[in-house]
């Protein structure tokens, strides 16, 4: 059984992906966490994930119920994932959070232009992304309603 | 030199008058400044296909033409060119006497407007070859603006580029310092914590000088536009932005009668909080009192920041603008160095001066000035 809450984060730093999970895990998120490398490995498990049929799935995985979406992506950036989740009608409604070192208000302006449902700026220590994951599930798993 | 050395230069005359033709051709032909290679077009029509299929280096242009003005051909020609790196050369040949079509054809962007009486006179080589020169200058003008436009976009970039690529990795190496402290704390010596706490503040300090000379290299090439601006009130919101600091030295910062006035508000903001929080970082013995205002009735108002704090050496006065200079160790007071080259540039943005009095001892006043005009 999959635990109530999954979390798809495209991320192409395994460091920061560590640091992140781990403050996920110390902030007692009870989430499952699926990590995508680059926005075609993400494009390409969402694509999977919504044609596969609800009664029948072989992964024991479900499409995510929010994507943290880094910008700066190898190939397929993560404007081109956000673009793709939008514009898809099945899976359109899941919020993208964008997750960028980038503190530009272009890229923040472009980001809630193309659907971004938030942008959280990279956190600069390890104690601002403890405070970041409890901020994170505070809202989006205790304030939010979302689409099951 | 001799007549083969002669510059040659492609020149098309719009002129439906056979006898004023004739008239340009001898004036052109017989002189030795230049060889000219001669077109003629009779209408508007015709020539507008001749500058299809040719390249020319000047255009002599009648003011009236059977099918239409010789106004309409510049237009034509300035469109054509618009976004051409070079330009060609043009001249509007007017009557006598009629100063309306002069002023109509400079302003439409002729170089030169000649009358058929002075061509006849024998002035008419000079003004094409100026005409020439001139259409030369504009096309490198107009390349070299291109060029610096170009390189500031570059430049920009670059900065924005260096931003992410400089601060990616460096967060991350302070984020696996603070993970080892974390998870491997407990089981180390003291000198070993100090070393690890030592790497995470070294790291921690590149990412403020990272922070500093992007705000440095920001302060040129960032498109803010300037606005009027009451920095009376400004200066009040930064004091309320150094609230915690103020209480915990229990600082008094007085802020009067500064005005209201055109500036490039974040670059200013930027300027009064560095200047700001150096008062409060380089504090005496004293309780710090921090005064700042403007006379502002003078023709040249100077803006005053004066503190109470440990004052400068005067041999110092002209280094502290200089970047990355700092007149104290890290291990006494934490800072990047570039905190008052920032300053300097952003006064220089406004076309103004900064300077100080100061003695060790005796506390500092910053002067500046944002001149602003030009």
């Amino acid at each position: 059984m999959a635990k109530d809450f999954h979390i798809m984060i495209v991320e192409d730093s395994p460091e920061d992906y560590e640091v992140l999970s781990r403050a996920i895990k110390k902030a007692e998120m009870p989430a499952q966490m699926t990590h995508c490398f680059t926005g075609e490995e993400a494009i390409q498990l969402l694509t999977h994930l919504s044609s596969s049929s609800d009664s029948y799935d072989l992964h024991d995985t479900t499409l995510p119920d929010i994507i943290l979406l880094d910008l700066n992506l190898p190939g397929t950036d993560g404007y081109g994932v956000l673009e793709f989740v939008k514009a898809r009608n099945d899976i359109a409604y899941i919020p993208v959070i964008v997750f960028s070192t980038s503190t530009n208000p272009t890229d923040i302006k472009k980001s809630y232009k193309m659907g971004a449902n938030s942008y959280i700026p990279k956190p600069q220590d390890l104690k601002s992304y403890k405070e970041m994951a409890l901020h994170f599930k505070g809202y989006w798993m205790d304030c939010v309603s979302l689409y099951k | 030199m001799t007549h083969k050395d002669l510059k040659e230069y492609k020149i098309l005359i719009l002129e439906d008058n056979p006898a004023d033709i004739d008239l340009y051709k001898r004036r052109l032909t017989r002189q030795d400044a230049a060889k000219f290679d001669l077109t003629t077009a009779g209408t508007i029509e015709e020539a507008k296909k001749c500058t299809e299929s040719d390249q020319f280096d000047c255009f002599v242009i009648d003011y009236r033409l059977p099918d239409g003005e010789g106004l309409d051909f510049v237009h034509h020609l300035t469109q054509k060119f618009e976004d051409s790196a070079t330009k060609p050369a043009i001249l509007m040949i007017t009557g006598q006497g009629n100063e309306e079509i002069a002023v109509a054809a400079m302003k439409a962007g002729v170089h030169d407007y000649l009358t058929k009486r002075s061509i006849s006179d024998g002035f008419f080589v000079r003004p094409i070859l100026n005409a020439i020169q001139r259409a030369e200058l504009a096309s490198q003008i107009h390349y070299y603006q291109n060029e610096l436009e170009r390189s500031n976009q570059e430049l920009s970039d670059f900065t924005h580029t260096a931003s992410h690529d400089l601060k990616a990795p460096l967060r991350r190496i302070i984020s696996y310092c603070e993970m080892l402290e974390e998870d491997a704390g407990p089981k180390l010596s003291d000198d070993e914590k100090s070393m690890l706490s030592r790497m995470t503040l070294n790291a921690s300090r590149m990412q403020n000088l990272i922070n500093g000379l992007l705000s440095y290299s920001l302060i040129q090439s960032e498109k803010e536009e300037p606005e009027v601006t009451d920095l009376q009130k400004m200066v009040e919101d930064i004091r309320d932005e150094f609230l915690d600091q103020i209480e915990e030295n229990d600082a008094k910062v007085i802020i009067s009668a500064l005005p209201t006035q055109q500036v490039y508000p974040m670059r200013v903001r930027q300027l009064f909080t560095n200047l700001i929080s150096n008062a409060l970082k380089y504090r005496g013995d004293e309780t710090p009192l921090i005064e700042i205002d403007c006379n502002i009735d003078a023709e040249k108002p100077v803006f005053r920041i004066k503190d109470n704090g440990l004052g400068i050496e005067e041999n110092f006065h002209k280094d502290i603008f200089k970047d990355f200079k700092r007149l104290h160790n890290q291990e006494e007071i934490e800072g990047t160095g570039l905190g008052l080259a920032i300053c300097r540039k952003i006064v220089e943005k406004h076309n103004g001066e900064i300077w100080l009095e100061s003695e060790p001892g005796k506390g500092t006043i910053f002067f500046f000035t944002l001149g602003m005009e030009g």
